[in-house]
């Protein structure tokens, strides 16, 4: 055994570079064969001094994605080998599943589809490999998450729901808004709002605390996806950095693209918020911590490395700090209100759950938001259920409903707007800004407005209480019953 | 100052890993979560591979790595016999 080994005579870049990049032969009119390279006005002088650590070579990479598999599929098998259902904190936690699968997993299969074209466009081998990490990631969430379609409604259709519910607009719109962007827009996007907002709270915490629930099989599958996602968001700020260093034209433009998609992924992390504060069972750390821990502060650590190079922090830094205390309260109370219509099931919190969030939220939540949650159980246990089906108005950009227009009144006015209502401040700058793109996303709202669920789908809706969901799961004698 | 922090999936993989950069960074912190245990260190925050095949008694591609990393903050710098993260660009 102790036979001396040999080292190579190239280190890890030298090698990567020699089986990759160089591999590629010159190509004489680099503008012919990549037209989109300029299109966006982006100058790129010199493309060997793009530097991407952490990336394997192609023979490296098969097999260390077959290495992840092999655990996963280990996991997810035994879960369902071992009726992994039955062990959940409790039924309400597979509402948390049904949003992760009908919101985020079809995001990953349009950032798939998106890294595929920039490959192309840009002839990037590091895209190549991301495209094929985004097919795995849509791919192994659904996987993971089959066995709950087995046993729990609101999972089964989840494609046409992100297609044409209201509630997954804000999903829908981003993603739409991903794969109409130039390729270099897509990248950053991807590198300052994706990978470091969305995979580092939904596929770190939300997936511990997954575990914690007894989702071993969900778990597994997002805490895997996220170990590529780790190498994009590497590989992503390293190009945001190079961008910039390239040409001094290129830092307006990556700036505008930065605090675009910063903001419009900030608005996207709702649905995560109320997934981590509301969602949970068993609950972990709030929202408002997880966003500090894995957004707010190492965010703001890069931002402070790239301040030589010009850049700054995304422009509505301050009011996404703002937001968190609220956001997850808001958009709670809101699905409770439209919860007769949304392919999923809401509930009014316990006791326990609002001391929680009292102690975690010290202020904002009972002022603002805990009488609504009483009121809301107090309705629900004298038999008063909400029947709204008809969808709010939607923000112009951010395709999330605007606070305060509830109702046909509401609807109307909107409509005389043309689509132009806005969430907040933010919104409306982003949309002025590419106002015809947002228009066309407008219209597309305007038709979801037309759409409801079909009778057919009436069981996947409406509050827990009372659900075919739950009543399974009592009979099924599965959780801790402990709420 | 300020944190890097590197996480892992928590299994028997991972476990010379982290047992290798608690050894070698004496100030660093390990927070376990259900499935998870992510590592913070002040300013900067090294693995080696000589340690961990020495937890492991066996060889080791720092590579191998990635299949159990989870996220992490903090510029990279890497060769074959260690990664190290920092602020310093």
């Amino acid at each position: 055994m102790d036979t001396t080994v040999k080292h190579p005579a190239m280190n890890r870049t030298q090698r990567m570079l020699a089986l990759t990049r160089d591999l590629a032969w010159p190509v004489r009119q680099p503008d012919e064969v990549f037209p989109a390279r300029s299109q966006e006005g982006i100058r790129i002088h010199d493309w060997s001094a793009l530097r991407q650590p952490l990336q394997p070579t192609l023979e490296q990479y098969w097999k260390l994605q077959g290495d992840k598999d092999k655990r996963l599929y280990a996991i997810t098998d035994a879960f369902a080998q071992n009726n992994g259902q039955l062990g959940l904190s409790d039924a309400r936690y597979a509402n948390a599943i049904k949003l992760l699968l009908q919101a985020f997993t079809p995001i990953e299969y349009s950032a798939h589809r998106g890294y595929a074209r920039v490959a192309r466009q840009l002839g990037l081998t590091d895209a190549a490999f991301q495209s094929a990490d985004h097919l795995r990631h849509h791919q192994v969430e659904i996987h993971a998450t089959s066995h709950f379609n087995k046993y729990f409604n609101g999972m089964h259709s989840f494609t046409e729901w992100f297609d044409n519910h209201w509630m997954l607009s804000v999903a829908k719109s981003y993603a739409d808004d991903l794969l109409s962007a130039g390729p270099f827009e897509f990248l950053v996007a991807m590198a300052v709002g994706y990978t470091p907002v969305i995979g580092n709270t939904l596929h770190v915490s939300f997936m511990s605390a997954a575990a914690d629930n007894g989702d071993m099989s969900t778990s597994s599958a997002g805490l895997t996806a996220q170990s590529d996602k780790v190498r994009h968001q590497v590989a992503g700020q390293t190009l945001v950095a190079f961008l910039v260093q390239q040409d001094p034209a290129n830092l307006p433009l990556v700036q505008a693209w930065i605090d675009k998609w910063f903001w419009r992924s900030v608005r996207l992390s709702s649905l995560v918020a109320v997934m981590q504060d509301y969602m949970l069972p068993y609950r972990s750390q709030s929202w408002q911590q997880v966003w500090a821990l894995y957004v707010s502060q190492p965010l703001a650590k890069v931002f402070e490395t790239w301040e030589p190079l010009g850049l700054s922090l995304p422009h509505h830094w301050q009011e996404a700090q703002e937001q968190q205390a609220h956001v997850s309260h808001q958009t709670w109370l809101r699905l409770c209100r439209y919860s007769a219509g949304l392919p999923l099931h809401v509930w009014a919190p316990n006791a326990a759950a609002l001391n929680w969030l009292s102690e975690k939220y010290p202020g904002t939540f009972d002022a603002l938001f805990r009488p609504h949650m009483m009121g809301l159980g107090h309705q629900v246990a004298h038999g008063h259920r909400p029947q709204e089906t008809t969808a709010p108005v939607l923000c112009g950009t951010c395709q999330l409903p605007v606070p305060g227009m509830d109702g046909a009144h509401a609807l109307a006015q909107a409509q005389s707007l043309k689509g132009r209502c806005f969430c907040s401040l933010p919104c409306q700058q982003l949309f002025n800004l590419d106002a015809d793109k947002h228009s066309a996303q407008a219209a597309s709202s305007a038709q979801r407005h037309g759409w409801s669920l079909p009778a057919k789908q009436a069981v996947d809706s409406g509050l827990f209480d009372g659900s075919q969901d739950e009543h399974n799961f009592k009979e099924w004698n599965g959780g801790a019953q402990h709420e | 100052m300020s944190n890097v922090f590197i996480a892992f999936q928590v299994n028997e993989e991972s476990r010379p890993v982290v047992d290798a950069i608690m050894a070698d960074n004496p100030n660093a912190t390990a927070v376990y979560s259900p499935g998870l245990v992510k590592i913070d260190a002040p300013n900067s925050l090294v693995i080696k591979r000589e340690t961990i095949e020495e937890q492991l008694g066996q060889r080791y591609d720092l590579q191998q790595m990635q299949v159990n990393l989870v996220t992490l903050s903090g510029h990279i710098d890497e060769d074959d016999d260690q990664f190290t993260l920092s602020w310093n660009h």
